[in-house]
């Protein structure tokens, strides 16, 4: 028979005198249980993108407004040598994140100036499933596969924009040399990168913890408005939190040992200072990590702001103070500003 | 010498004071904390630290330590890192300081800055006092001359904005003077 030690005691117990709390924590950890699990009710089935029914349009493949590789099929000369910024979103969000940028661009100077590929990231903005068996590999993919479509379509001048997590994936791409591999992407190399509160270090220390107690807790769900549940994942399971501490650990570590830009390559960042995500701490590790090809800092700017991604207003629970728009269109209009009048 | 270390060793020191100083036992040692999160790559802070107790303070079962932990050294490996310091003021409660195995009980209490270095960053926060809650044990070696000690334990504040982390864990070994 199983006996079990009594430590203040010296002696071996028998399963009956074991405390009933202990039997009852080691037989939930035995079953795989977790305190909190993800569910999909009919009101997230309906509404949410955790759902399935409400999936981003550009998880669409025959959605040809989302990537410019898809707006135009054969382009000519001049749409060739157009500005494109690539826009990566954030942890849980959609392409809904960079649309005011998007329109932003669609207007500037009669439209045209500067083409907006707005980019959905792996197991994002289709249904929980798939965001909960994704890993931040996944996650990054489409942004580099734009870009070498992009470059084989002829495109000469192309930018990178990531709010967020999109920004720590960019930095993860620049940490491992992505640029500067393969013909296409040697053959045509960024002029631009604009992170947009870069997540290195997340404001919630506990997500530190995510590899301990994450698969005791499973899930974090944060519900927002119907707006937000519509665009942004409510459930986080604790797979992608994982994902999320590894991909933020393994940039900070590595901007730690620093890196370079792509030769010809400038970058430009701009962090809230007041941010529930992303600490501002995240901002000096990018400023003393990252470098151009000439060793030199990048711009940086810490912007007097309590948003997390502050240049998207749209959708927000609360109505955005006019600094709030006048600060989104002043970054919009330097980002614009940067792609078509300054040459590496 | 900060203002927030003055006030540490002051504590030590009246702490010190309040007991027969013929009883007390001094040592000397290095400590080495870094942060739990099992990811590769972890935030390593080394530094010295002093240890006291006394016949008095439950019969040397109360040791009283102080450290100054830093990250500086790790620039050799890592240029870019961002220079952390940690005060700490440390009681030990010792379960078994006669023994070869040790268990114990510690408190970190104290005070960590990080350099923000350009003036563009002077809007961060980057200070946070420290108060930590750890189990751990030590090993008395050659009759207690010298030891090893490791512990674990729980950050109990964590600013949002700052760069302490909840989990943490520390070893380091002593001498006794």
């Amino acid at each position: 028979m199983t006996r079990f030690m009594n430590f203040r005691a010296g002696r071996w117990l028998a399963p009956s005198k074991i405390p009933w709390w202990l039997i009852s924590l080691g037989t939930f950890l035995w079953a795989g249980c977790q305190l909190v699990d993800v569910t999909c009710d009919k009101e997230c089935q309906d509404g949410w993108v955790d759902g399935g029914n409400h999936r981003d349009t550009c998880a669409d493949d025959s959605n040809k407004t989302c990537l410019v590789s898809r707006r135009f099929s054969a382009p000519d000369s001049a749409k060739k040598n157009t500005p494109v910024i690539i826009a990566a979103h954030g942890f849980t969000a959609t392409t809904y994140e960079w649309d005011e940028f998007g329109k932003f661009a669609d207007t500037l100077g009669g439209g045209g100036k500067v083409l907006v590929s707005k980019v959905l990231l792996g197991g994002h903005g289709r249904n929980i499933d798939t965001f909960q068996n994704s890993t931040w590999r996944e996650w990054g993919k489409p942004i580099l596969e734009e870009y070498d479509s992009l470059v084989s379509k002829g495109y000469t001048h192309i930018s990178l924009a990531g709010s967020s997590t999109g920004a720590t994936l960019l930095l993860q791409y620049l940490a491992d040399g992505s640029f500067n591999a393969g013909p296409l992407r040697t053959k045509v190399q960024p002029r631009w990168f604009f992170f947009i509160d870069p997540l290195v270090v997340p404001t919630a220390k506990l997500l530190s913890l995510a590899n301990i107690v994450g698969p005791l807790l499973g899930n974090s769900p944060n519900p927002g408005d119907s707006t937000e549940n519509a665009h942004w994942y409510v459930n986080r399971p604790e797979e992608d939190l994982r994902q999320l501490y590894s991909l933020a650990n393994r940039v900070k570590y590595q901007l730690e040992d620093g890196f370079n830009m792509p030769t010809g390559s400038q970058a430009k960042e701009w962090k809230s200072e007041h941010d529930n995500s992303a600490d501002p701490v995240s901002a000096l590790f990018v400023y003393k990590g990252l470098r151009n090809s000439a060793g030199g800092h990048i711009q940086a700017e810490m912007v007097d702001s309590r948003l997390h991604v502050f240049t998207r207003l749209q959708g927000r629970r609360s109505p955005p103070s006019h600094a709030d728009t006048l600060l989104q269109q002043t970054v919009f209009g330097e980002i614009a500003s940067d792609v078509q009048f300054t040459s590496p | 010498m900060t203002p927030y270390l003055r006030k540490a060793l002051a504590v030590l020191a009246i702490l010190a004071t309040g007991v027969c100083a013929d009883e007390g036992l001094w040592s000397l040692g290095m400590r080495m904390e870094g942060d739990v999160d099992l990811e590769p790559g972890n935030e390593y802070m080394l530094g010295p630290e002093i240890g006291y107790s006394n016949f008095d303070l439950g019969a040397h079962k109360l040791q009283l330590k102080g450290a100054f932990l830093t990250n500086r050294a790790r620039q050799l490996l890592h240029k870019d890192i961002i220079k952390q310091d940690k005060y700490l003021f440390s009681p030990v409660w010792h379960f078994g300081r006669n023994n070869w195995f040790d268990p114990t009980v510690q408190a970190d209490l104290g005070y960590m800055h990080y350099d923000r270095e350009y003036r563009i960053f002077s809007s961060l926060n980057n200070s946070s006092w420290i108060a930590a809650l750890q189990l751990g044990f030590a090993l008395n070696l050659f009759q207690g001359e010298y030891g090893l000690f490791y512990h674990f334990g729980y950050n109990l504040i964590t600013p949002s904005s700052g760069l302490v982390l909840p989990g943490l864990f520390g070893v380091g070994l002593w001498v006794m003077l």
